[in-house]
């Protein structure tokens, strides 16, 4: 079913957060699992473009868009993670914002559009954990091993380029939802072990 | 006398429009006698050196005193991949000017070309992305940087092969191409010594547009006309390159113009009371194509009515029974015609067409006692017969036989 | 009426002009005649006359305020709609209305209560309330959903009682859902509640379910499935012969871990049974699905 997902806007944070720490980091995992198979929104993006040949697909992950590396998440603060995270994520939704753009009304795109509303919960999750933690999200400076999650748009590029560009960067995604899974599964295990 | 003064064309601007593959022609004739005479031009166009002709056009003007004159013409091979050169010669053809057997001399040859820069170990392919309708022709180029070599081209996972024009130029011909998908065909090319790979375009093939079919409109109030058509294919298109088509209906006796609500139907409001004769043109476009369909009609002879409604059904004895009903009718004057119909056990059983103002009755007779029926009613307009009406239907019972 | 002419003024009010009365309480309103009109009535508000649908109101119950106002009270108002009207005797004698307004009688809406929701697979959340009693007022009830960080559209409900929302639910977010219920008595909200629509969902049942007997072992029958969804279920699985009309239930505890294939024991030889599966979320929240079609098989014939 075509998600019709209508945000009217940020909401006062009148409603409550889950209290429950474990809760949030399963819900996190979950969204991390679901949003990092590239089932979710590469493949069907691969299919629709008619980029499922060996030469587009090799070119296609070739130069993925830069995203903060695991190596990089896993070295940053509790905060700086959550942080990075959530900045991250907020580029991602105004890129696939900008790739949906690019289909009309009668040709919708449903796995961007369930896609589009997964990174939407998952921002929604940091918010609620970092509250939990009593962290605040302040807007990182980009990490060194990133430029964050964005297209080159030196000069226009022919549609050709961008639609290998929109197959990288959703390669780069999927990645970086894998290495946040990841992390987050290391925040369970610590303090799975720290409630022994 | 002498040969009468030659007018010889000035070429004043060459410019052109990539997108459309498409050069433009300004010029004007100097030194002209009259205030204004009618010409003749020709117009030569020559590829990639002067003496290589590949288009002659004559064109037929009246032109005034310093008026600068227009013309244009697209080229099927890219303007960034080859360098084309233009001139024009003049002859006069008019009356008031003694008779010419000859051409004017030429203009300068111009050249025409877009500045085109190919890194080495690149390519670039033209067009970027072409918009096209199916069963078109078009023609790819490939512009080879240096060093380049080996280059094979694939559209999908098809092979293409394309025909060298020169050491860095080929040319990729495209015949009758076909719809592949509304996210476009990509045509990509690899090569040995590449910098990065692959290179490519894309080729947004168009379903091509479909006249609307079975077009016609109605009126159920005489307040609103119901127009409806068979749309035919949706030629939408991704990454901006056509929206789905629009449909847009004028009439041309109240000079009322709208665009439909919906890809299939519209509801055009009735304003004149006193309008009769309707004359509908559904015109349907798209970035490529615009088709239209007309229609002239008379209101009163598109009418089709809303069902029967206050249907009753009244025994009258074990073997008759009368039914009545009403319609929404413009007045007691109109004649309708109305479809009586009565089954048992879903068998129609009995039929027939009756003749009514806006209230009506029937009487069913010869029926069995004790007996369930049911009775239904349909109407049209019995002057201009168009549509039945929906049925309006009442079951019934005759009651048992007096002993 | 004061002219002809121009458009029709009436020559008094009755105020208030649209009254909903609370069901059993007193109301009073009053008729408001213009001065210009009093001397073409050569009357006042003495000779004012109320009526309820076209009955006169007791005079008992009329109070004359002063030369241009009278009040009537009414106790226990029961009446769902009371049409009122203010009528004045012109010349002490002739009956003309001068205004005329519907009474409108009911309650406040209830606090919505047990409000619960499911997500149907594949469809849009829908949730449930109970309305509490009758209003016999035109009530709009709204159900509200919002994230910490997004508010989502309203959704209106048409008969008060449920509504399905205009987007799709996002799983492992936990959301707080409320219904607003107003009409021109009050306005009052239910409890919130707060779920992760991963645990409302009722699945689409179980589907290619087939059956293959066994060369081997002619007491077994195994049975395949496909499940729906990404999330990990557990399976309820029941069986009967063919001819038999009582199902045969798989205990639970054996199918409680996620799967899509399953070997029935101790069958008859040669025997026809019939299967028919359904499917909950792994942990047990949410909803069972529907069960699957049914399927059959032939255990092998004993050697």
């Amino acid at each position: 079913l075509a998600l019709s997902l209508l945000f009217l806007s940020v909401a006062r944070t009148t409603r409550r957060c889950p209290s429950s720490f474990p809760q949030l980091l399963s819900q996190l995992q979950s969204q991390a699992n679901i949003t990092g198979d590239t089932g979710s929104l590469l493949e069907p993006y691969i299919r629709l473009q008619n980029l499922n040949t060996p030469t587009l697909r090799a070119a296609c992950a070739e130069f993925p868009v830069t995203f903060p590396s695991e190596d990089t998440l896993r070295a940053l603060s509790k905060p700086r993670f959550l942080s990075t995270v959530q900045a991250t994520l907020g580029r991602v939704l105004q890129q696939l914002s900008a790739l949906a753009q690019r289909f009309p009304k009668t040709r919708a795109f449903p796995e961007l559009e369930k896609t589009r509303g997964n990174v939407q919960g998952i921002r929604n999750n940091v918010f609620c954990i970092a509250q939990l933690l009593n962290h605040s999200l302040e807007t990182p400076k980009p990490t060194q091993a990133s430029s964050g999650a964005s297209l080159s748009t030196a000069t226009t590029p022919s549609i050709f380029q961008t639609k290998l560009d929109s197959c990288r960067f959703l390669w780069g995604y999927h990645g970086f939802m894998g290495s946040v899974g990841k992390v987050f599964q290391e925040w369970r295990d610590g303090s799975n072990r720290s409630r022994r | 006398l002498g040969e009468p003064f030659q007018l010889i064309p000035e070429i004043l601007t060459v410019s052109i429009q990539s997108k459309l593959q498409q050069v433009n022609l300004q010029w004007t004739v100097p030194n002209l006698t009259h205030q204004e005479l009618k010409m003749g031009f020709q117009i030569e166009i020559s590829r990639m050196n002067a003496s290589n002709i590949i288009w002659v056009e004559d064109y037929s003007t009246t032109v005034k005193r310093n008026q600068v004159l227009h013309w244009n013409w697209k080229s099927e091979i890219p303007l960034e991949c080859v360098t084309h050169f233009i001139r024009i010669r003049a002859m006069v053809d008019d009356a008031n000017y003694p008779p010419q057997n000859s051409w004017s001399n030429w203009s300068s040859w111009k050249e025409v070309s877009v500045q085109v820069s190919v890194a080495p170990n690149t390519l670039l392919i033209f067009p970027k992305s072409k918009l096209l309708e199916e069963g078109s022709n078009v023609t790819i180029c490939l512009l080879y940087g240096q060093y380049l070599y080996n280059v094979s081209c694939m559209l999908q996972k098809e092979p293409i092969h394309g025909e060298q024009l020169d050491s860095h130029v080929s040319l990729i011909k495209l015949n009758n191409v076909v719809f592949h998908s509304h996210s476009g065909t990509n045509i990509y090319c690899q090569a040995m010594n590449a910098t990065k790979t692959p290179f490519g375009t894309v080729l947004f093939v168009s379903k091509v547009l479909e006249e609307p079919k079975n077009f016609s409109c109605e009126t159920q109030d005489f307040k609103t006309l119901k127009c409806s058509w068979e749309p035919g294919v949706d030629t939408a298109l991704t990454w901006s390159q056509q929206d789905s088509q629009n449909y847009t209906l004028y009439e041309s006796f109240s000079g009322r113009s709208e665009l439909s609500d919906h890809r299939n139907s519209h509801n055009w409001k009735i304003t004149e009371e006193s309008q009769e004769t309707y004359n509908f043109t559904l015109t349907t476009e798209n970035n490529l194509r615009k088709r239209s369909v007309n229609i002239i009609f008379n209101l009163t002879h598109r009418v089709h009515l809303k069902a029967p409604h206050d249907v009753t059904l009244e025994t009258v004895d074990a073997k008759k029974a009368n039914m009545t009903w009403k319609m929404h009718s413009r007045g007691d004057n109109y004649i309708l015609l109305c479809q009586v119909e009565l089954q048992h056990e879903t068998e129609v059983i009995h039929e027939c067409n009756v003749s009514v103002h806006m209230s009506a009755s029937y009487l069913f007779s010869d029926l069995e006692p004790d007996t369930e029926y049911k009775a239904r009613v349909r109407c049209a307009d019995a002057n201009h017969f168009w549509k039945w009406s929906d049925w309006a239907q009442k079951a019934f019972s005759t009651p048992e036989a007096a002993p | 009426t004061e002219s002809i002419g121009q458009l029709l003024e009436p020559c008094g009010y009755i105020y208030p002009e649209f009254p909903v009365v609370q069901r059993g309480s007193n109301f009073t309103a009053i008729c408001v005649l213009k001065e210009e009109c009093l001397q073409q009535y050569y009357a006042n508000a003495s000779f004012i006359v109320w009526k309820t649908n076209h009955v006169a109101v007791p005079k008992e119950q009329v109070t004359v305020i002063n030369r241009t106002t009278s009040s009537v009270t009414f106790t226990d108002m029961v009446l769902q709609t009371v049409q009122l009207t203010c009528n004045v005797l012109s010349f002490g004698q002739i009956e003309q209305n001068v205004y005329g307004t519907t009474v409108l009688s009911g309650f406040p809406p209830d606090i919505p209560t047990n409000l619960s929701c499911i997500v149907n697979e594949g469809k849009n959340m829908l949730c449930h309330w109970d309305p509490g009693r009758e209003t016999y007022l035109e009530t709009n009830y709204t159900l509200k959903s919002e994230w910490p960080t997004e508010k989502f559209p309203d959704c209106h409900s048409k008969h008060g009682t449920s509504c399905m929302v205009s987007f799709s639910p996002i799983y492992f977010v936990n959301i707080e859902v409320w219904v607003e219920a107003e009409n021109a008595l009050g306005k009052v909200s239910s409890e919130a509640i707060n779920f992760d629509p991963v645990d409302k969902v009722k699945h689409i049942p179980p589907y290619n379910l087939s059956v293959s007997n066994s060369e081997e072992l002619s007491s077994i029958l195994k049975l395949t499935w496909n499940n729906s969804g990404s999330l990990r279920l557990k399976s309820d699985i029941q069986y009967r012969t063919r001819d038999a009309s009582t199902w045969i239930q798989v205990p639970l505890e054996d199918t409680a871990s996620s799967r899509t294939s399953f070997t029935i024991q101790d069958l008859k030889p040669f025997t026809e049974y019939v299967f028919r599966i359904r499917t909950i979320k792994e942990d047990g929240k949410g909803y069972w699905s529907d069960w699957s079609e049914e399927a059959s098989g032939v255990t092998y014939e004993d050697r």
